[in-house]
């Protein structure tokens, strides 16, 4: 892997492999995050996969994209803390098997003119502020998405967290065309962008390329981690005509990736929810039978972690005494040696996985270099080998709990025959 | 060994049966750093009834496979998650309506846990108190998929689709069948399902083909297994028409949601023959209801498809259905403009070259994923096809096979079912 400053943030890293059969591309505008920029980027990333100036009907860039052996540019965006990501991404078929150099013949041009050219105007919008609302509507829909988003809110009120990365339904009417041509144009012009290239390429090629692109100049950066304050926990409860009920736990142990501690969180979260033999795992739902799903997770950049579980109503105060219990257990030190070192292995693993996924190896280097702190693989594994079992205790000391969400299933159980 | 070399795809393929009678595939992905093993028995969520060499006819009760999946990770050694996750490989399992898979992946050394797969696929140890347990927690799935709006719809389509067709039980059961369900049914079970003869073992890693063989010979060498049980599913004899043409359900939700869905009646025994036929569907619905054709933009201007308007066609042995889905509360209006629609289908010369451009291009990609072309290969080995074949199906359609495959639909032979809002949120 080699990461190539182009230019003022403007960065290139190329992974040069041959096992895939196709090369990707990721083209990534990083900018501080805010619930009207969210919108803004919602409904950009509607408009900009289907059409755009150069290809005005969808029915034109359908036949563009199968040309290209069904490549499409996929547009999304992911919050890292105090900032937001859009990413433009897209795959296209290594020429040698279809005998054609298919990256020189076209499809730069293409995937470039995607990222410069969207067709942003009023039919164009109307149809993206009708997706996005739809898209919002159906989160709202899931029962445990809808959970998780209220809690975040609950935790994060004022903070990015508490900002949902889909949009926002109140903002979607006050957004007009000039306001997402703006946003466009000065993503495009002065963000911080990470362009990243995986597959069988010829790296000057690459370069040479982005160079004599629009997208070649000096660039804005922005933070990313950050920590919320200390705050009083709070429990809410909403009721929802359903069977099963979600519980979100929320916790602020305020520790970031640059932290020292990070390491050791990160393991005992593991040990604590995120594995099938991990403590949550094993005394909710093997041992006493009480959910289906249970798992703990890290929002690494926001500094906190959670608990989500499908329950019954009735269960939920024990389900959340136990995970109490359970969190009780590692901050007195009574985690176990080998799910200590099974959490390890579990991670290293996954690390070493990434080589085998496109998309993996691109959403890894990515979170590295916003990080800062690592250059190499081999340094993490390192570090995520020499936490101690006192590390582990001390910092799951931290783990406070700041918010309770229950959603609430008040219906009759159902039965369908 | 038997060894397959697709030139086109790049790809090659060592299979090899061990002497436990295990047909044991490796996938060799040279430069891949991990590794993925997939252990795949034919009996999934649709195996009702089974029939063995006496013609004595096996009721499986619903979920039953579902269940033992479950139960499979239980050991009298300890937990065996945690024995996979201390050799730092990921264990998991999934059933389908067609099959129960249980694998790992692993950038470790793959030796032991591939034993450790072998050896608790190969050994069932349950007693009542953990299967009494365990429906604790299967009932708690059941009721998180039955309220999430997409998969219950699915689940009430097919209950209005089929009359005879197992796909009419949701692959987990009901709670009833599950609470019904017991020790000896399990064993059962397993008995008559997890025996290697009956059983595939695909292996995608980076490491040398006869290594794995080896290891895998080893392994079943130390164990003696039974006779193999001469079983068979009992071939299901769908009426023709639909159980229900109209049925709606409520959710506490705000995106109410239709499906129509009409039923195909077919006589094709093959594998290839019906994946033919179903390709030819796929394009001529592709060229009509999606963004190749001029008038969808229209469509969604007016309202009438919105952003989750999409289709399914699938034709399997007995069985056959061409669903559509959108988010609307009109679903009389939205059969009114399929059946419209549908009649006036049609696809050019041109866009069938360019549909099949597309999924040539993701025949391709779908091999980049070790877990991925395992599964696919296990579907394609029970469904009695050449994987490779497989691949490029499409290639061989025609307009001609196109036009007649529209003669399987019938308008008049469909389910409407509609999400509708719980009357007290």
């Amino acid at each position: 892997m080699k990461r190539i400053k182009i230019q003022e943030n403007l960065n290139l890293c190329i992974i040069n492999t041959g096992k895939f059969k196709d090369i990707s591309f990721s083209f990534r505008f990083l900018s501080k995050t805010s619930e009207k920029d969210a919108t803004i980027r919602a409904l950009l990333a509607s408009m900009a996969s289907d059409r755009n100036e150069k290809a005005l009907t969808k029915v034109e860039m359908t036949r563009l994209s199968d040309q290209l052996y069904g490549s499409y540019v996929d547009v999304r965006n992911t919050g890292f803390g105090e900032a937001i990501c859009t990413e433009f991404k897209t795959k296209v078929l290594n020429g040698k098997y279809v005998n054609q150099p298919v990256i020189l013949d076209g499809f730069m041009e293409w995937m470039l003119d995607m990222i410069r050219y969207p067709l942003i105007n009023e039919e164009t919008l109307k149809e993206a502020k009708k997706n996005t609302r739809s898209i919002l509507i159906r989160s709202l829909d899931n029962p445990m998405q809808f959970a998780m988003k209220k809690a975040f809110e609950i935790a994060g009120k004022g903070y990015p967290l508490s900002v949902n990365i889909q949009g926002s339904l109140d903002m979607l009417d006050v957004i007009g065309v000039e306001d997402c041509k703006f946003y466009h144009q000065n993503m495009i012009e002065n963000m911080r962008l990470d362009i990243f290239v995986v597959g069988d390429v010829e790296e000057n090629e690459i370069i040479e390329r982005i160079k004599g692109s629009f997208l070649y100049r000096g660039r804005e950066n922005v933070s990313t981690m950050y920590r919320i304050p200390s705050q009083i926990s709070e429990s809410v409860e909403l009721s929802r005509k359903m069977d099963q009920s979600n519980l979100i736990l929320i916790y602020n142990p305020q520790v970031i990736p640059t932290d020292k501690d990070y390491w050791p969180l990160r393991v005992a979260m593991t040990a604590f929810g995120s594995l099938p033999s991990s403590l949550c795992f094993t005394e909710i739902r093997e041992k006493r039978s009480l959910c289906y799903t249970i798992g703990a997770q890290m929002i690494t950049f926001d500094g906190v972690g959670f608990v989500y579980t499908g329950i019954d109503a009735d269960q939920a105060d024990t389900v959340e005494q136990l995970i109490d219990m359970q969190i009780e257990s590692v901050r007195s030190g009574e985690l176990s040696d080998s799910l200590i070192d099974a959490s390890k292995k579990m991670m290293i693993n996954s690390i070493r996985q990434i080589e085998d996924d496109a998309s993996a190896i691109i959403n890894y280097y990515y979170q590295i270099f916003l990080i800062g702190r690592y250059n190499s693989k081999e340094e993490i594994i390192s570090d995520i080998n020499a936490v101690t079992p006192l590390e582990i205790k001390d910092v799951f000391a931290k783990m406070t709990k700041v918010t309770r969400f229950l959603l609430k299933g008040d219906a009759e159980h159902e039965h369908h025959n | 060994m038997n060894i397959i070399t697709n030139k086109r795809f790049n790809e090659t393929i060592y299979e090899q049966k061990v002497s436990s009678e295990l047909k044991v595939v490796v996938i060799h992905k040279p430069g891949y750093v991990g590794s993925s093993a997939l252990i795949a028995t034919p009996f999934g969520g649709m195996h009702n009834k089974l029939t063995d060499q006496n013609g004595n006819i096996i009721d499986i009760l619903p979920g039953s496979a579902h269940f033992l999946e479950h139960k499979l990770f239980e050991s009298e050694e300890g937990d065996i998650m945690t024995a996979f996750t201390e050799v730092g490989a990921s264990v998991n399992a999934f059933t389908s309506y067609e099959e129960t898979v249980y694998f790992f992946s692993t950038s470790n050394e793959i030796e032991t846990p591939l034993n450790m797969l072998l050896d608790f696929v190969s050994n069932l140890q349950i007693s009542e108190d953990s299967v009494e347990k365990e429906k604790g927690i299967i009932i708690q799935e059941l009721r998180m998929y039955a309220q999430m709006p997409d998969a219950r719809l699915v689940n009430e389509t097919y209950r209005s689709l089929f009359v005879e067709h197992p796909f009419s039980n949701d692959i987990g059961g009901t709670e009833e069948s599950v609470t019904a369900i017991t020790k000896q049914h399990l064993e059962q079970c397993y008995k008559l399902n997890y025996h290697p003869q009956r059983m595939l073992l695909v292996v995608a890693t980076g490491e040398s083909p006869q290594r794995i063989f080896d290891i895998v010979e080893n392994n079943h060498a130390s164990k003696s297994f039974d006779d193999a049980p001469v079983v068979e599913s009992v071939k299901i004899t769908e009426p023709g028409h639909v159980f229900r043409e109209y049925h709606e359900f409520q959710l506490d939700v705000q995106s109410l949601k239709s499906t129509v869905t009409y039923k195909i009646n077919h006589t094709m025994q093959n594998e290839s023959d019906r994946k033919k036929a179903e390709w030819s569907l796929r394009l001529l619905m592709e060229a009509t209801f999606s963004a190749l054709n001029p008038a969808y933009q229209d469509w969604m201007d007016e309202g009438l498809v919105s952003d989750f308007f999409g289709f399914e066609v699938d034709l399997g042995e007995g069985y056959g259905l061409l669903m559509f889905y959108n988010e609307t509360e009109d679903s009389s209006s939205f059969v009114e403009f399929l059946d419209k629609e549908i009649k006036n289908s049609s696809i050019s010369d041109s866009t069938l070259q360019q549909l099949k451009r597309r999924y040539i291009g993701q025949a391709f990609r779908s091999l980049n994923d070790l877990e991925d072309m395992a599964i696919s290969y296990i579907r394609s080995t029970f469904a009695k096809a050449d994987f490779f074949e497989s691949l490029t199906w499409v290639e061989d359609i025609t307009l001609y096979d196109i036009e007649n495959s529209r003669s399987l639909i019938d308008l008049g032979n469909r389910c409407i079912v509609s999400l509708k809002k719980s009357k007290t949120s």
